[in-house]
This record gives structure tokens, C-alpha cells and sequence, in this order.
């Protein structure tokens, strides 16, 4: 037989008690004017608690956070940003890095154009990457910016 | 939503937003405080996204938007403006300030300030199970306790939340 502790009401009023300890509370309870309180009074916290209402965000809330254009007051929209340009500057370095050492090696063809050895290296990078192509226009950036 | 069932968290924040919200309130009792809660919470369900199993949604959000409470909670306790008890249990039934009792109105309101006094030990399983739904289960998984520990602070909770209203006049 379970001897059941008084923490064991709330688990009853929740139904979270196993069979066998539901049995031990309600022989306990039938027994105890003082169980049968202290459950009424677990019951009534617990309801006043569920009746709380919904607590709406504040007017504009929603709408701020959502548009990605709303400016300072948009954070997980602006982080989403943060992290796209972060991602180019590591691309834009990553490809400078590997351009720099191709420039400076001895190369089989000094003739190939750069913009088209730039297409090759960020191909490379991006098919393992799988990025669109069309962030070849941010791998120049820092380039001419370090220049 | 994607293919694979696993919505982007825009998706999250329009259907699932007023959920995050309403937790995010309880657990801080502060609409500014809520605000950053819920921003922060969006934050990291897009970083998470990419490894959420499609299920119960709104029981992951619970789970995160506790995380980002309880580390604040933490991070307030590195650097404390107020001593803190070192035992939970020892903590005696709370009194609600004065500025609460101004602004407290309804019973919703009482209810809420006796919820936003109690200590973060017991508001966030009561929070969790009352407000959000969760199981005990769900709720010991969260915080990273067992089973006996929730049903303990939940009904230590919801008894010291009573003490309070009782001591208020608000029940009897």
C-alpha cells in the first residue's frame, strides 16, 4: 500500500497519479477531513491559474518582428539579416583566400582572365556550399575593399 | 511549411505566437520583459528548426521560451541586486508588493501578481503546467528534473500562490 505524501494532490488533481496511488489518495481522503481541505484548496489555485486570460502582445507587436524592413525594432528579422551578411563576408573571405594563393602559385595558364578564375574558385567553394551562384557579386567585395 | 512538415519561423510566430506570448508573460509578468523573452525564444527556434521533429510544436516552444527564461534568471543571479535563499523549500508564502497591489484590479490581475511573486522554482512549473498545458512529464524533461520534483514544487506552487490570495482577501 502507497502512503501517499500531501504533494501528491496536485498529481491527483491533474490526473498524473498512477493507478495505485490514486487508490492510496482516495482511502487517505475518505479518511481525512484535513487531505479533503487541502485538495479543495489545490483545486482552487489551479482553477483561478487555468482562467487566466490570454495575454496579448502589445498592439504592432507581431507586425514589427515579422517585417524584415522595419528597421532597429525588428530584432529576429535583423539577426536573420546579421547572419546573411556574416555568411557573405565568411564566403567573400574564404573565396579572397583561396584567389590569393592561386594568384601567387605558378599557373599552367597566366593567361585565363580573373574574372573568370573568380567564377572557377567561387563555383568550387559553392558546389560544396550548394549557394547560388548569385553571390559571386559579394565575393568581390571585400576583395576591393582589402585593396 | 516545408515538405518535410517542418514550418520556417515566421510560420511559428504567426500561428503559434500568441501561445509563446501568453508563456512568456507568466513566466516574467512583464510586458517588456515578455517582449525580449519571445524575440529571444524566435531566435533560437530558427536556429533550431533545422533539427525540430515534427510534433508536439507548442510543447518545443514551451521548452524553449523556458530555457531563455530561466537563463536570465541565471545570469541575474551572477550578478544579484538581492540576496536569494539558498533552499526553495524554505521560502516562505510571498507577500505581493505594494506597486502590484495598486495596479492589481480584477481577480485575473490578482492571480497574476500572486503568480509573478512566487519564486522562479515554483512559477515556472505551475506556469508550464497551468498555462501552457504541458505534462509532468514534458515539465521535468524541461527543467531537467525527475517526475517527484515537479509534482513537489507545482503543488508547493500552487499552495503558496493560494497563501498569498488568502492573505489578500481575494479568497477565503
Amino acid at each position: 500500500m502507497i502512503e501517499p505524501g500531501d504533494d501528491m494532490l496536485s498529481a491527483y488533481a491533474d490526473g498524473e497519479c498512477s493507478d495505485a496511488e490514486r487508490e492510496a489518495v482516495d482511502a487517505r481522503l475518505a479518511d481525512d477531513a484535513t487531505w479533503r481541505t487541502e485538495l479543495a484548496e489545490v483545486e482552487e489555485a489551479r482553477t483561478l491559474l487555468r482562467a487566466l486570460p490570454i495575454r496579448e502582445a502589445p498592439p504592432g507587436f507581431w507586425d514589427t518582428l515579422l517585417d524584415p524592413n522595419a528597421g532597429p525594432s525588428a530584432p529576429v528579422a535583423q539577426a536573420h539579416r546579421r547572419g546573411a551578411r556574416a555568411l557573405r563576408w565568411v564566403t567573400g573571405g574564404a573565396a579572397a583566400a583561396v584567389i590569393a594563393a592561386v594568384l601567387l602559385l605558378p599557373h599552367d595558364s597566366p593567361g585565363a582572365p580573373l574574372v573568370a578564375r573568380e567564377f572557377d574558385q567561387h563555383h568550387a567553394i559553392e558546389s560544396v556550399r550548394s549557394e547560388p551562384i548569385v553571390e559571386l557579386a559579394t565575393v568581390g567585395a571585400p576583395l576591393r575593399a582589402h585593396r | 511549411m516545408s515538405v518535410d512538415g517542418v514550418p520556417t519561423w515566421e510560420e511559428v510566430a504567426r500561428e503559434h505566437g500568441r501561445f509563446l506570448y501568453n508563456v512568456a508573460f507568466r513566466l516574467t509578468g512583464d510586458d517588456q520583459d515578455a517582449r525580449d523573452l519571445v524575440q529571444e525564444a524566435l531566435l533560437r527556434v530558427r536556429r533550431g528548426l533545422e533539427r525540430y521533429e515534427p510534433g508536439s510544436l507548442e510543447g518545443w516552444l514551451a521548452r524553449i521560451v523556458t530555457n531563455v527564461f530561466l537563463d536570465e534568471v541565471r545570469r541575474k543571479r551572477r550578478r544579484p541586486t538581492q540576496a536569494l535563499p539558498d533552499d526553495p523549500d524554505l521560502v516562505v508564502p510571498p507577500s505581493m508588493p505594494a506597486d502590484d497591489a495598486a495596479v492589481a484590479t480584477g481577480l485575473s490581475d490578482e492571480v497574476q501578481a500572486a503568480l509573478a511573486a512566487l519564486p522562479e522554482e515554483f512559477r515556472v512549473p505551475v506556469v508550464l503546467c497551468d498555462v501552457a498545458d504541458r505534462s509532468y512529464e514534458e515539465i521535468a524533461a524541461t527543467l531537467g528534473v525527475p517526475v517527484g520534483t515537479v509534482r513537489s514544487r507545482l503543488h508547493r506552487g500552487r499552495r503558496m500562490l493560494r497563501a498569498a490570495l488568502v492573505a489578500r482577501g481575494v479568497v477565503v
